[in-house]
């Protein structure tokens, strides 16, 4: 081993945080989690986009068209149903019994999902849905890529090349941001192709005489942005969650409790609703859709009654940034200070 | 002389169980610059944590430490391109080949990739550089590891316990490399808790013990120049009668006399002046072990923490040196 301790080509020139963000690409790159995630990010889009093409094919659409004929068909004998039992409940004593027959009013085929695809609009739909999971595997993808270093503890020997801990974290923020928008550009892709492909196979007959989809209210390319954006948005937050905690399994389990737990069992019990403004999620759905709704219970002498709310696209990005900034300044502070085995 | 590494009054406590524990408490330690340095102390002594703390790996509680005159953990970077140094065991990424580790090291600090062909052909890596890390063998990594460090061709390397789990010939070559390092000029501060590895290759040895300096020096010094000598003469009797005379502490040792002085040609004179002549002069100095031991023990360490030292090895002298 003596021999070979020649100084040839020994010449570190230092490290620029750009050498550093360029290291953290290329090892992004050859991690197999990452092929691995980009693969389940195809896998997950053709799923979405066969159960699309599957909900809009012709054989669907005749089926649905039949139920909108029954439908149409035994609206009138319903409203003379509700009518009659209105009047009975009124001859019984209820003078003011309204059982609502007044807005009832003949289905219509957008009542019963009958439209001719369009793809501008499955675009969006499929969009929404499919943010969500590219989020998950973007998240996935942050948190394994520094989990992993201290699950193997080559961060230790990473810092005993570049010990300046704040660049080496940005370092690894930027190069999941960029793995987190190639999950969710991918599959968006994908999501873009597939809507146009099923648009133009399951264009119905136009004997059926189906309506036109309504364009998507919301710009398609606004819209492909912001799920883009998420993508960038999960894999930061997983190598932020991976700083703090310092392992995969317990950012990924973190998460998916504090979604199912915290986010879908109690949320709506936290103040009585009052508070689903404040979770991150509920955010982060109002951010890609635009604005959301939720529901508050509104309590009064006389009892309570639940009320819809809406949560704007601005509170929504309002405050995902926020969010994003502190919990990236904590983990950066925790990072440079905490001892590293 | 320069200092390669030095500090004063490190300290490190860690929380266990409610409780903090110490781990290195007011080290003051100087490596000097060129060399070997053996940092040597029984396990749990505190000297990965001491690595750690130079490393900038773990914060100290107080005390200062400097690289090269750069206070660390502070101005670390400035100096970090003249360090090299594994930590415990090596850790890589354990997905990746050895050449696809050490490419993503040489990028980092901007090496030149003809360099990873260079540190793997020094540390004969090179036929299984595009296998795995993960199917490497303990030696092969602790290879990879030190080919890592060469990649910078640092002014100091440190080694932490370089040879644990090596087989005989692994442990020879990393000793070979790490007294050619030192030969060149190079600072290698090696921590170990087997005397003998830092007996064979150190120049200068720093002893710590429940993370406390217990000694510091040049090993010749620390051993002792050699206060006693087995002499090897015709008529021993005649001739332990003569040196006690000349006022020199002698006892009988099988067919040799054991002399206390420091002085052995005083023995050769004072014998030859009554037709005695001395056939063998054996300089008899304690070993690093019996060294170790009886500072560990002076400071209260007891013999559990002196783990790695054979029970009752290197208790007794042994010779050192020839005639």
């Amino acid at each position: 081993m003596t021999a070979g301790l020649t100084t040839t080509g020994a010449s570190p020139t230092g490290t620029s945080a750009a050498r550093l963000v360029a290291v953290e690409l290329r090892r992004l790159w050859w991690r197999r989690l990452t092929k691995a995630l980009l693969v389940l990010a195809v896998l997950f889009t053709g799923m979405t986009v066969y159960g699309t093409y599957q909900a809009t094919s012709s054989a669907n659409l005749e089926q649905q068209l039949r139920d909108y004929q029954q439908t149409s068909a035994q609206f009138p004998e319903m409203l003379r149903d509700c009518q009659r039992a209105q009047a009975e409940a009124r001859q019984s004593g209820d003078a003011d019994a309204d059982l609502g027959c007044s807005e009832m009013t003949p289905p219509t085929p957008q009542d019963l999902g009958l439209e001719s695809p369009q793809a501008g609009a499955l675009t969006v739909s499929l969009s929404a849905t499919n943010a969500a999971l590219y989020a998950f595997l973007a998240l996935v993808l942050g948190a394994s890529f520094v989990g992993a270093e201290f699950s193997s503890g080559s961060l230790g020997t990473w810092l005993t090349f570049e010990p300046r801990r704040h660049r080496v974290a940005a370092s690894k923020l930027v190069a999941a941001a960029a793995g987190g928008a190639a999950i969710a550009a991918l599959g968006l892709a994908l999501t873009v192709l597939g809507a146009w492909v099923v648009s133009q196979v399951n264009r119905p007959d136009p004997a059926l005489q189906l309506p036109t989809a309504t364009g998507p209210g919301d710009s398609v390319t606004q819209m492909l942005l912001r799920c883009l954006l998420v993508g960038v948005i999960a894999a930061v937050a997983g190598v932020a969650l991976a700083l703090l905690v310092r392992n995969t399994g317990a950012v990924v389990a973190i998460v998916l409790g504090y979604s199912i737990v915290v986010e879908g069992i109690i949320a709506q019990g936290l103040g009585r609703g009052g508070l689903v403004p404040w979770l991150p999620l509920k955010n982060l759905e109002a951010f890609i859709q635009r604005g959301t709704t939720y529901f508050t219970e509104q309590c009064t002498a006389e009892g309570c009654q639940s009320q819809q709310m809406t949560l704007s696209y601005t509170h929504g990005w309002v405050y995902l940034s926020v969010f994003m900034a502190a919990l990236v300044a904590v983990a950066l502070w925790l990072f440079r200070r905490r001892d590293v085995s | 002389m320069d200092a390669a590494v030095s500090t004063v009054g490190l300290r490190k406590t860690y929380r266990h169980r409610g409780r903090r524990q110490v781990a290195v408490e007011r080290l003051d330690l100087t490596v000097p610059a060129g060399g070997v340095h053996g940092f040597l102390g029984p396990n749990g002594s505190g000297k990965t944590t001491t690595i750690r703390m130079l490393l900038g790996l773990i914060r100290p509680d107080s005390g200062q430490a400097w690289i090269f005159g750069q206070r660390v953990p502070d101005d670390l970077p400035a100096v970090i391109d003249r360090v090299g140094a594994i930590v415990e065991s090596p850790k890589f990424f354990p997905a990746f080949t050895g050449r696809q580790n050490l490419r993503l090291l040489a990028d980092v600090i901007g090496t030149q990739r003809v360099r990873i062909d260079e540190v793997l052909e020094a540390t004969h890596l090179r036929e299984r550089a595009d296998d795995g890390y993960a199917g490497y063998s303990l030696g092969m990594k602790q290879r990879l590891a030190i080919a890592a460090t060469l990649l910078k061709d640092p002014d100091l390397l440190i080694f932490d316990e370089p040879t644990n789990g090596l087989d005989p010939a692994g442990i020879r070559e990393i000793r070979d490399t790490m007294r050619a390092l030192g030969d060149r000029g190079k600072t290698v501060l090696v921590s170990s808790h087997i005397l003998a590895e830092v007996e064979q290759i150190a120049d200068t040895v720093s002893i710590i013990g429940r993370g406390e300096l217990l000694a510091e020096g040049r090993v010749a010094d620390l051993l002792g120049a050699g206060t006693q000598f087995r002499v090897g003469v015709a008529s021993p009797d005649r001739a332990a009668e003569v040196l006690r005379e000349r006022g020199l502490p002698t006892e009988a040792d099988g067919a040799f006399l054991r002399v206390t002085t420091d002085d052995g040609e005083l023995i050769c004179r004072t014998l030859a002046a009554h037709d005695l002549f001395v056939h063998q002069l054996t300089p008899l100095r304690p070993d690093l072990e019996a060294t170790f031991l009886r500072l560990t023990s002076t400071s209260g360490l007891d013999a559990g923490q002196s783990a790695g030292v054979p029970a009752g090895a290197g208790l007794d002298d042994t010779t050192g040196g020839a005639p």
